[in-house]
């Protein structure tokens, strides 16, 4: 098949999947002509065949937990056509494997290559706003709705993305440009009715453990954590001692760690940190954490914590890690006031000491917003609760 | 018609008769090594694992690209063989990362200029944002009105941009207002005496995947009449060896697609009805488009086949090509390809130094924090020094915030904080508003971390009285051991005073040091420059290369309980925020420690701070 002819169809089946065009300004006439002359071209109806078979094993494989299947599923689909909603699906199986950087950079060619499918260019300004990137995903944004300003999608994304706390749901969970992982457990008891999510976490002790907000574990409730790729494991509250209001939940199950080790001293007054945790909601899906950028601020108490500035955590479930530029774990972000407070990561090791390993790393170089954000997908996690 | 062919073949007669008289007609073959990459889209950090086919599991396809490993990989290839050219096949930029789109691919074009490409054909995104744009970044200078543009001082790239050291080729691609291609159509180049012309071009079709504006003013012409009808003008000039660099391209049939498969021949693709089109002249073609990787031999318009590749995309593939010259008949007479995975992971390949610097230089700005205002200045604080006594703005500001981060108890209780001017970079604290519009006397993250981009960290020390003394004496050139042609005058917090005069010997230049703290003062030297308590120690905080004897300074090896502290720029960061609106700017001299005039002082009555040897 030509390729000229393969773009063709690639916008074609995309806007056909995007959903009827409403209004009709110019670059959208522009994209009729497109879809007019593609049509005109008779697709191979046999590779066109075996591409969407392979999209949906591949899209069925994600929804397992198998990313590595999907994604070369994806990759040998992407080998018969080069479309958006084929590299949508690659974008998704990286992050789903926790590759943010390879999605990131990908979905930035999605968005950029296929401008006629907007679901390329939703998806890369969700993830840029995910990792940080908040004032460049909202102009990507823009840009995609004066392109095609009758999608709904775009329009989605821009509201929950000026909400400043992100969460996906409706058609925004739905392939090719679903906007969160699939959960996925090893565990056969699926989430009962009712459960949501009731604060952030951070894995620790090798995927063992989790840090968690005390006051949001308290009750006797059934508890699971899911981190950000979607994998889902039930977990247990263990008896809570000392005040620094932070309880540490065992693992069902070990969960996926980075290599994350804790930083040696109390941050510095006015260093950069990345503060990460999942947006504020009532139900219990899964979802891509949200990283925040700000500084450390000033020292409160003599136990090494620090004020942080509510920006970093404002829509935010409480319980997210703080990480220092090198990406070690400088502590939990709790609520405080109008603000949060950062619950120091030597006063942690202070107090799980024989519980639960927080090594420190001497590590020093420093990362990008992107790097520590990476690592933040199997770190941060979603606590969930059940009556 | 039959004139100009006439004309045609006497010019083609005559300069095979120049060249063969050249080459003296009974040279050996030799080879060059051509190598091409295609759409690069500005990846200059790696876009993951990737495999030599979809054959190859997940798990065990090794990390690729970047544009670090890039130049390494090409700078290995290159040394194989001294007759080498490096080419590409379009897509360079347009739908890149951040990296590179923040920055208006500015950092695309720079690491392509230092991974060493020569002749690079236009692809449909180089006319993402129209000709105008894409001649800017052939010719370099600044994208006006665009606060991210010029970012190299950074990344240790030039500034204003220097632009494509590469030619970006587009022979069927024809301004309409001149009816010349936009670029030139080829290029020309050397080996032994031959001459080899690539041409470059996109497909024809590239209007329809690009928006509107960014082809106005433009014609995109036949790829295949665009090539043969060349032909006739580069045999004229006595060229025989012609490469095709086009941005086109096709996919192999079934899923597998081995980097140097050609399965199904690229049958009924873009690439292949081009090649089946052009006139036997054509020695090879370097493609693209499609992302896909391939290395394959099609038929031309003869039925000869000759060599087809295109290297996957991102960087993460590099065609290796050998070309076999006949220096008698100056043509092309065998190509060998192979397509080579640009792994990450081979010891006997490591990264580009330079090049992985410029990709750290331009992460640094990526941060969503570089337009974070963190503080406000009441006027501008500049990093030159502004009278003979060597004051600085700009380094007045830093000494007082590395003063306020280590004054606390268990933070080094220092009560004098020392900065080395070279330390404060240009241009030190602008009180216009940048173009990144934070508002007049506004400071930004990224304008404090231009200042202070070296990532020091903060020491504080003890030393004596006498210490202070010999370290102030030995900022003088060839004194106590400070070079021979620098003088180099640190800048002191706020508290701190000294005089000093360039007419004595060195040793004896200062005096007047004293320490404010609110209403007490005490005298660390006399006006005579004698040390009356010489053994009293102060708690000192200077930066890490400062601490360890750096710019001369061999006096603070001296220093005693030494504690590390913050960054330099987190003490920036902190300090800053005490100013920041709705609290009052930072006025330099406002401070009650500063009362009385300025920091360092000088007798006498020059004007020029010194930068090398003192004698007044």
């Amino acid at each position: 098949m030509p390729d000229r002819r393969r773009h063709f169809l690639s916008g074609l089946l995309a806007l056909a999947a995007a959903g009827p065009l409403a209004a009709s300004p110019a670059t959208e006439e522009k994209l009729k002509a497109i879809m007019q002359a593609a049509a005109a071209r008779p697709p191979d109806a046999e590779r066109l065949r075996e591409r969407e078979a392979l999209l949906r094993e591949a899209e069925a494989a994600l929804a397992a937990g198998d990313a590595q299947t999907a994604e070369q599923g994806f990759d040998r689909a992407a080998m018969i056509l080069h479309s958006a909603d084929t590299e949508m699906g690659l974008v998704r199986s990286y992050m789903q494997s926790g590759q943010y950087r390879r999605a990131l950079a990908f979905g930035a060619h999605t968005a950029g290559a296929h401008l006629d499918v907007v679901g390329g260019a939703a998806l890369y300004a969700w993830l840029l706003h995910a990792g940080g990137q908040d004032a460049i995903a909202r102009k990507l944004l823009a840009d995609a709705q004066a392109r095609a300003p009758s999608q709904p999608l775009v329009a989605s994304v821009g509201r929950e993305l000026a909400s400043g706390a992100p969460h996906a749901s409706g058609d925004m969970l739905l392939a090719p440009a679903r906007l969160a992982p699939y959960s996925h457990s090893s565990h056969s008891a699926a989430l009962p009715r009712g459960a949501r999510l009731v604060a952030a976490g951070t894995l620790v002790d090798e995927g063992r453990m989790a840090l968690v907000p005390a006051r949001a574990v308290a009750g006797g409730r059934r508890l699971w954590v899911r981190n950000g790729l979607g994998q889902l494991v039930p977990a247990t509250a263990m008896p809570v001692r000392g005040e620094s209001g932070v309880a540490l939940l065992r693992l069902g199950s070990p969960l996926p760690a980075p290599s994350m080790g804790t930083v040696p001293a109390d941050a510095f007054p006015g260093a950069v940190a990345f503060a990460v945790a999942y947006a504020q909601t009532n139900d219990a899906g899964a979802a891509w954490p949200l990283l925040r950028t700000g500084f450390v601020g000033a020292a409160t108490g003599a136990q090494g914590d620090r004020e942080l500035d509510a920006s970093m955590h404002r829509g935010l479930a409480p319980g997210g890690p703080v990480f220092d530029q090198a990406g070690r774990l400088a502590g939990i972000a709790l609520p405080e006031g109008a603000g949060a407070r950062l619950i120091a990561a030597p006063r942690l090791r202070t107090a799980f000491a024989g519980r639960a390993a927080l090594p420190v790393s001497t590590e020093g170089g420093r990362l990008g917003p992107d790097a520590v954000y990476e690592a933040a997908l199997r770190s941060t996690l979603q606590v969930i609760a059940a009556r | 018609m039959t004139l100009r062919l006439t004309a045609g073949a006497f010019a083609a007669l005559a300069a095979t008769l120049i060249a063969c008289g050249s080459s003296g007609g009974s040279e050996p073959p030799f080879t060059v090594k051509l190598i091409g990459f295609n759409d690069y889209h500005g990846n200059l950090e790696s876009p993951g694992t990737f495999g030599t086919s979809a054959a190859v599991p997940a798990a065990e396809r090794p990390p690729v690209g970047g544009a670090e490993f890039m130049a390494a990989h090409v700078a290995k290839l290159k040394a194989q063989n001294p007759n080498n050219v490096v080419v590409g096949a379009g897509d360079s930029i347009g739908a890149s990362p951040l990296i590179s789109a923040l920055f208006q691919d500015e950092p695309a074009v720079e690491t392509l200029n230092r991974i060493g490409l020569e002749f690079n054909s236009v692809g449909n995104h180089e006319f993402d944002k129209g000709s105008a744009e894409l001649l800017r970044l052939q010719n370099g200078g600044c994208k006006t009105g665009e606060p991210n543009s010029c970012k190299g001082s950074v990344a240790g790239t030039p500034v204003p941009f220097e632009g494509a050291k590469f030619k970006w080729l587009s022979a069927n691609v024809i301004s309409t207002a001149t009816g010349k291609p936009l670029l030139p159509a080829y290029g020309i180049k050397e080996f032994k005496g031959v001459k080899v012309a690539f041409i470059g071009m996109t497909f024809k079709a590239t209007p329809t995947v690009v928006t509107p504006t960014g082809v106005a003013g433009l014609e995109f012409r036949d790829e295949i009449q665009t090539v043969n009808n060349l032909i006739p003008e580069l045999k004229g000039q006595g060229i025989e060896a012609i490469v095709v660099l086009v941005h086109e391209g096709g996919f192999q049939s079934g899923t597998v697609s081995d980097i140097n498969g050609c399965e199904g021949a690229l049958a009924g693709s873009g690439i292949a009805t081009l090649v089946k089109g052009l006139d036997n002249a054509v020695d090879a073609v370097i493609s693209g488009h499609t992302h896909a990787a391939y290395n394959c031999k099609l038929p031309n318009a003869t039925g000869r086949a000759i060599p087809v590749t295109s290297s996957s995309s991102f960087g993460r593939v590099l065609t290796d090509m050998d070309l076999t010259i006949d220096p008698s008949t100056r043509d092309i007479t065998a190509a060998t390809a192979t397509n080579r995975l640009v792994v990450r992971n081979d010891p006997a390949v490591p990264a580009d130094a330079a090049v992985a610097r410029i990709i750290a230089g331009y992460n640094t700005l990526v941060s969503p924090i570089a337009n974070t205002v963190i503080g406000s200045i009441a006027a501008e604080l500049p990093n030159s020094r502004t009278d003979g006594a060597c004051n600085m703005p700009a380094g007045d500001l830093v000494a007082d915030a590395m003063l306020a981060a280590t004054q606390g108890p268990t933070f080094g209780s220092a009560v004098i904080a020392l900065m080395n001017g070279g330390g404060v970079r240009n241009p030190g604290f602008t009180f216009a508003s940048s173009p990144v519009g934070e508002g007049a006397g506004n400071v930004t993250y990224g304008e404090a971390f231009t200042t202070q981009p070296f990532g020091n960290s903060l020491v504080t020390m003890s030393l004596t009285a006498q210490d202070l003394k010999d370290v102030l004496e030995e900022q003088f050139a060839a004194c106590k051991g400070q070079s021979a042609t620098a003088t180099r005058v640190m800048l002191p917090s706020n508290g701190f005073k000294y005089t000093w005069d360039g007419a004595k010997a060195c040793g004896a230049r200062v005096s007047n040091v004293t320490l404010r703290n609110g209403a007490s003062t005490e005298t660390i030297v006399d006006a005579a420059g004698a040390v009356p308590n010489p053994t009293k120690t102060y708690r000192v905080t200077m930066n890490n290369f400062m601490a360890d004897g750096g710019d001369g300074y061999s006096t603070f090896l001296k220093g005693t309980s030494r504690l590390g502290g913050a960054q330099d720029i987190d003490a920036l960061v902190a300090y800053l925020s005490g100013f920041k609106a709705p609290k009052a700017p930072y006025t330099l001299g406002t401070n009650p420690n500063d009362a009385g005039g300025s920091r360092i002082n000088r007798t006498g009555t020059s004007t020029a701070c010194p930068t090398g040897a003192v004698t007044s």
